[in-house]
């Protein structure tokens, strides 16, 4: 310990400078760089453009030297273990404007501190996954991963709450199954049938027939279901067939009926069952829904309905009707197919005559 | 605007059209016409029969369906 009245000498100051300052002269390199015994106490600055390495040999330096290296160029400078050992729990890799002391342990080994470099000011130190994503981490690039987004595997798999913070995959169900809640399942829910309902009919227009000999009601390719009503429709001529076109098809196949039963006023229904395969062999002129017989006062009521209006392919339709009181009048009740495209439209038609008083109310369903 | 003339309500604009038939469906409306009038030929030609046939047995309508019931 230096005490009151010792005399510090000019050896002993060139010691504490080696050994503890951190001082004395500092030296420019621009090229690697092997250390010698003189740049113990110094700081050796490297500064070039390309990479550079500064080599630590033995038996130049004593215990408790110390030499400060600074990298004050672009390129990195690498402290290299020449013939002695250079140990840290650093990196040896000096980036710019990086810096250390190498602080010699023996005539053979030194140990490099690297100076820790402070986080700028907002820079993100760590990223910490929190409850739903994995990954993570202090330094270098950052990895995080939405577990919820990897739980997925296949189209239609969903995520579901399974508990408080804590999901898991629902596979997509059958089609036309409709997700359902379920509170003995794990996810509290599971595609199931659905359990009836789901059509909604309102009413979509009214469309007088006191005029032509067809009837049409237009633009209904929004509708999935639709129902027609013959609301007392009537017609100034006798012996008339009432047919229901779709979408103006006069192709006979695009029409067949089926368990059709034809009643008068007086008698009831004899059923129709055309064809081995139950389905007559169809008509041109339509679906056929009543015969309004010898009195034109007969007026017509029921309705018309067809199911899944908006597929492609065969489409189930019902009708029921009341052809009225005169004595020939014909009421059907049945079923057809209509197997055109989507329907866009449907009229009612008859073939001599105009039509005289009656509406149609028409009824759809877009589920 | 009456016989052979289809009256075409558009639902989506609630406009509604008249529009002629062509010859086409004309023609095909007189056919089916023809199939209504042949059928009421045939309910008279039938009703003309079954009063034949009573009028043979000497029973009344009213009889016959209590027979047949």
């Amino acid at each position: 310990m230096f005490t009151t009245g010792q005399i510090l000498t000019a050896a002993q100051m060139q010691s504490l400078q080696q050994t503890a300052m951190g001082g004395g002269s500092a030296t420019a390199k621009t090229v690697s760089y092997v250390l010698v015994a003189a740049d113990a106490g110094t700081t050796v600055a490297m500064n070039a453009a390309g990479s550079t390495t500064i080599t630590v040999n033995t038996s130049l330096f004593a215990a408790g030297d110390v030499v400060f290296i600074q990298n004050l160029g672009a390129g990195a400078t690498t402290i290299t273990a020449g013939t002695a050992t250079v140990t840290t729990s650093g990196s040896l890799v000096l980036a710019q404007n990086q810096g250390g002391k190498l602080y010699f342990t023996s005539a053979s080994a030194a140990i490099f501190f690297q100076f820790a470099t402070p986080a700028s000011s907002g820079d993100i130190e760590g990223v910490t996954a929190g409850v739903g994503i994995s990954g993570g981490g202090t330094s270098g690039t950052v990895t995080i991963t939405n577990s919820m987004a990897t739980t997925i595997d296949a189209k239609g798999d969903l995520i579901a709450g399974t508990g408080a913070d804590t999901f898991s995959k629902l596979t997509i169900g059958a089609d036309a199954t409709v997700l359902t809640a379920d509170s003995a399942e794990a996810t509290g829910m599971k595609w199931a049938a659905p359990s009836g309902g789901g059509q909604s009919y309102s009413l979509i227009s009214t469309t007088n027939t006191n005029s032509g000999s067809t009837v049409t009601v237009s633009s209904l390719s929004s509708y999935k279901n639709i129902i027609m009503v013959f609301n007392n429709v009537s017609c100034d001529t006798n012996n008339n067939y009432h047919y229901v076109k779709i979408n103006g098809s006069s192709t006979a196949l695009d029409y067949k009926q089926v368990f059709t039963t034809i009643s008068t006023p007086s008698t009831y229904g004899t059923a129709i069952l055309s064809g081995s395969s139950g389905f007559n062999s169809g008509n041109s002129s339509g679906i056929t829904v009543s015969y309004n017989g010898s009195a034109t006062s007969t007026t017509l009521s029921g309705y018309f309905m067809i199911e899944n209006a908006q597929n492609t392919g065969v489409k189930s339709c019902f009708y029921v009707s009341k052809a009225g009181a005169a004595t020939n009048a014909e009421s059907y009740t049945g079923m057809a197919m209509f197997g055109g495209a989507a329907v866009s439209s449907i009229s009612i038609q008859i073939g001599s005559g105009a039509f005289q008083s009656g509406s149609l109310l028409l009824y759809g369903s877009t589920t | 605007m009456k016989e052979y003339t289809e009256v075409i309500h558009n639902v989506e604009t609630d406009e509604i059209t008249y529009r002629p038939y062509t010859n086409e469906e004309i023609k095909q409306a007189q056919e089916l016409a023809k199939l209504g009038a042949q059928r009421a030929v045939d309910d008279e030609a039938k009703a003309n029969a079954k009063l034949a046939l009573l009028d043979k047995l000497g029973i009344t309508a009213e009889e016959a369906a209590v027979l047949l019931s």
